[in-house]
């Protein structure tokens, strides 16, 4: 996978971070763009409700995901604000505005730029469907999911691949997105619903 | 606790799921991690067996901040000896100061340092030194 460079974006040190995983890499980036762009409302409502504790904690979530991911613009740009906002300085609408554009145009940036940058996944093309590997991925899935295991990424990719192209792959995106952002309840029950299409006695006997 | 042949158990707590995603990879070779996207729900994980050997805590959460878990964990018999180090993207001494009296041993400040390399003997300390390197002389 080639990924371009993005303004704003040091890859080396994000790349780094993830072990050099370009893969997960560019996952992250495009999570950053998609869960950041609900932020520009919250902290204007905010600063109009002059809630500067708020602006304080939404810079500094912003600052500690831009920061891990290599988005240095807005990193720099959130802990100006966090400060001053922490500071309840006079400055803070000024610095609310200067972060909300430096945000939107990082994330325009980042989804431009990574539009013809498709994930490497392998969509398992639709071929024979062994049911024991299909019960067997599901219980293990469902365990990670209960323990709150972190496995529970790798466990999603083997039913993937188990499940062979034979499910409705709305369900396995929802199952997938559940999975990545860690809400294990709701995999859960993502996975309840696909093991009922898959129920081991059936699986089995096929 | 993990018997002492298996991984150490790690316990990462933090409502980023970004963040949550570099620790994890960071950590997935060489520990068994869980992950935690609130304060209530690390509350959760950590009572069950076995306990955690470590956990990694984010300071700066909804409803529930990295210091009131800290100081319930300490207040719990069965887990107050679990070693808590915080995850935090704040600089100030004061937070610094809040995070070891209600009983962390150390911080990681994000974002994390990037790796130099990957010592198999102290695992943590490779992509984050603790403030005090208190992993690399007394967990590892």
């Amino acid at each position: 996978m080639i990924l371009p460079e993005i303004d704003g974006v040091d890859q080396v040190a994000g790349l780094h971070r993830v072990n050099g995983n370009k893969q997960l890499y560019r996952d992250l980036l495009m999570q950053f763009a998609a869960r950041q762009s609900g932020v520009e409302s919250q902290i204007i409502t905010a600063l109009h409700e002059g809630n500067d504790k708020l602006i304080e904690q939404i810079a500094h979530t912003v600052k500690g995901v831009a920061g891990n991911i290599g988005v240095n613009n807005v990193f720099a740009t959130a802990a100006k604000l966090e400060r001053a906002a922490r500071e309840e300085d006079a400055a803070v609408p000024a610095l609310v505005e200067e972060f909300t554009l430096v945000l939107c145009r990082q994330i325009h940036a980042i989804r431009w730029a990574l539009r013809d940058v498709a994930p490497e996944r392998e969509e398992p093309s639709k071929g024979a469907r062994d049911p024991r590997a299909v019960s067997a991925a599901i219980v293990h899935l469902r365990a990670c999911l209960e323990s709150c295991d972190v496995e529970a990424l790798e466990a999603f990719v083997a039913l993937e691949r188990a499940l062979a192209g034979h499910c409705d792959r709305l369900r396995l995106n929802a199952l997938r997105t559940s999975v990545d952002e860690f809400d294990f309840e709701a995999a859960l029950s993502r996975l309840d619903e696909i093991a009922t299409l898959y129920p081991a006695n059936q699986e089995q006997s096929r | 606790m993990s018997a002492p042949s298996e991984k150490k158990l790690v316990l990462v707590v933090d409502d980023a799921p970004v963040n949550l995603q570099v620790v994890s990879a960071i950590l997935k070779d060489d520990f068994k991690v869980r992950i935690a996207t609130s304060g209530a729900k690390a509350l959760d994980l950590v009572k069950a067996e076995p306990h955690p050997d470590l956990i990694l805590l984010d300071v700066t959460m909804p409803e529930m901040d990295g210091y009131e878990v800290c100081g319930i964990l300490k207040a719990t018999p069965e887990v107050k000896d679990i070693p808590v180090i915080f995850l935090t993207g704040k600089t100030e001494t004061e937070d610094e100061t809040k995070g070891f009296e209600v009983g962390a041993v150390d911080y990681i400040h994000k974002p994390f340092s990037p790796p130099s390399s990957k010592p198999v003997s102290i695992p943590i300390s490779s992509f984050a030194k603790p403030a005090n390197n208190w992993l690399a002389s007394s967990w590892i």
